[in-house]
């Protein structure tokens, strides 16, 4: 039923939309907050984590498409309030080209990062949330099928995102929940959970994707001097949370919940699993709940798109660290389009046996993700 | 030789634990609220002095997060070098039952009468010729045949 060599793109990023965009799609009482001035959006959160002039943060190419705003964070979409024309044509001409019209491309995962958390207005995050998600559907979801959407959610507040998880259950284009890997507490924190309640309910899967501005430094010993640190650092982000979401014993309690590890790389898994493991056998009683080796969690519930790729300078290392995950069904496809990685998606596949190969492109992402495969009773 | 004389059983009460050498082995030996154990004292693991850790622990589990259950009929031993929980009675660890374990040994307690019915068994090269049979004691013996 499937070409051997379709291929689904788990991790690619849309524009973020203008506060103007979104109030459009809000409640009146919010057009009266925004006037006062109170609030000034989140694009300078957004440019925190990824700064429009970084070439990690965008190719030339798509920064020329987007040059009528600054960088890629603002797309103004019927933006008439602050005149802004609109370049949503031109960045998804971009994204057709890179993505979309790939050879065998059967799905595409597409993350608007907006930098919700940084919001802590819980009634305003809620509803941002809700806007962005909607605009998400129309303006991009709606082009093309193969498009699929991750719910934003105001993570600050779970029980608000659970119940905005709930609302879009019933779309189909929606295959994923999107969090930023930077948290207040790691997410495996109990107060977290109605989040992973509601997406393991309905078949979603939660994403963790690099980023977050909660206020908290992004390393564990406090506040970096500079961006490199914060990118090549988002690393320690992700395997504190991992470890958090294995230790808290969710994946017991949630037999359905399966996690995505986006733009986290992965060499560093498997010293983190063989530690773990180890420590389990004799640590376990602090943590009864978790009845098998931490490794048997993540290789049954998590998986990691392979972006960023932290190659060393010859493959033959790299292939060990692949074999060192312990699974031929670990690893997703991802462009991370338009974001520039120093190792291309591509470069790295081609290193792949052609078993493992295949699985990366597309049946590990088709099996995970259950939306991804086709559900009858879905239906946008 | 097989079975050894170890302790007088006024030397093993409840909740008491002995280590000793019985044919070149050092072997834990446990009375758990009446019951003995016998375990070698050398954890599968690094060869840590498994018998010579912490207390001896019933079952912890959870069948959620949150939600513990103690399971009192079987009780462990942890390692005082990395804490690895092996079953007193089987040796079995509690990670890997299958392929983690340490050798347990039978023991139980017999009269001095009923051991001198069987002389040869309790001319024991070590321990047991320290101790002198009445026929009036009870003694602790353990059984190391393979």
């Amino acid at each position: 039923m499937t070409a051997p060599d379709s291929l689904i793109d788990c991790d690619v990023h849309l524009p973020a939309p203008t506060p103007g965009t979104l109030l459009q799609e809000m409640a009146p009482h919010w057009r009266e907050y925004f006037k006062a001035g109170t609030f000034q959006g989140t694009a300078s959160l957004i440019n925190s984590i990824y700064p429009p002039g970084a070439p990690t943060t965008s190719s030339d190419e798509v920064r020329a498409a987007t040059s009528a705003q600054p960088g890629l964070r603002l797309v103004g979409m019927r933006d008439k309030a602050d005149g802004i024309r609109s370049s949503g044509d031109a960045y998804f001409a971009l994204l057709r080209e890179n993505v979309l019209d790939q050879p065998g491309l059967e799905a595409a995962v597409a993350n608007c990062y907006t930098a919700l958390e940084g919001v802590r207005h819980p009634y305003l995050a809620a509803d941002l949330a809700t806007a962005t998600n909607d605009w998400v559907a129309r303006e991009w979801l709606a082009r093309d099928p193969r498009l699929k959407g991750s719910i934003a959610v105001p993570v600050l507040f779970p029980e608000a995102a659970a119940k905005e998880v709930g609302r879009l259950a019933a779309d189909a284009g929606f295959v994923q929940v999107l969090l930023p890997a930077r948290s207040p507490e790691p997410y495996g924190t109990r107060r977290y959970w109605p989040i992973f309640a509601a997406a393991a309910e309905h078949g979603l899967v939660v994403a963790l994707h690099f980023g977050g501005v909660v206020g908290i430094p992004p390393t564990s010993s406090g506040w970096p001097s500079y961006y490199i640190e914060e990118f090549v650092g988002m690393a320690q982000v992700f395997q504190a949370q991992v470890m958090s979401l294995l230790i808290s014993g969710v994946f017991e309690e949630y037999p359905d919940l399966r996690i995505s590890l986006c733009e986290g790389g992965f060499t560093w898994l498997p010293t983190l699993m063989w530690h773990l493991d180890k420590r389990w056998k004799g640590l376990r009683r602090d943590v009864p709940w978790v009845r098998r080796e931490p490794s048997a969690y993540l290789r049954e519930r998590v998986r990691a798109t392979i972006q960023p790729v932290d190659a060393p300078p010859s493959p033959e290392p790299l292939l060990d660290i692949v074999s060192a995950l312990g699974s031929d069904d670990f690893l997703l496809y991802a462009s991370d389009f338009p974001h520039v990685h120093a190792t291309a998606a591509d470069e790295f596949v081609a290193l792949l046996p052609a078993n493992l190969r295949a699985n990366v492109r597309s049946r590990t992402a088709r099996s995970f993700y259950p939306r991804l495969t086709p559900q009858p009773a879905l239906s946008r | 030789v097989a079975r050894y004389v170890v302790a007088r059983a006024d030397e093993l009460p409840a909740g008491s634990r002995l280590i000793v050498e019985v044919a070149g082995r050092s072997i834990g030996i446990f009375n758990v609220e009446g019951n003995l154990y016998a375990l070698r004292n050398r954890c599968p693991h690094n060869g840590g002095p498994l018998c010579e850790g912490g207390p001896v622990l019933s079952l912890l589990d959870a069948t959620r997060p949150g939600v513990y259950h103690v399971d009192d009929s079987r009780r462990f031993i942890t390692c005082p070098w990395h804490g690895w929980e092996y079953d007193i009675a089987t040796g079995q660890s509690w990670f890997d039952p299958a392929h983690s374990r340490v050798r347990s040994y039978a023991v139980s307690v017999l009269s001095g009468a009923e051991l001198t019915a069987e002389t040869e068994r309790v001319k024991g090269p070590y321990v047991a010729e320290t101790y002198k049979v009445s026929v009036d004691d009870s003694f602790v013996v353990v059984d190391v045949a393979e």
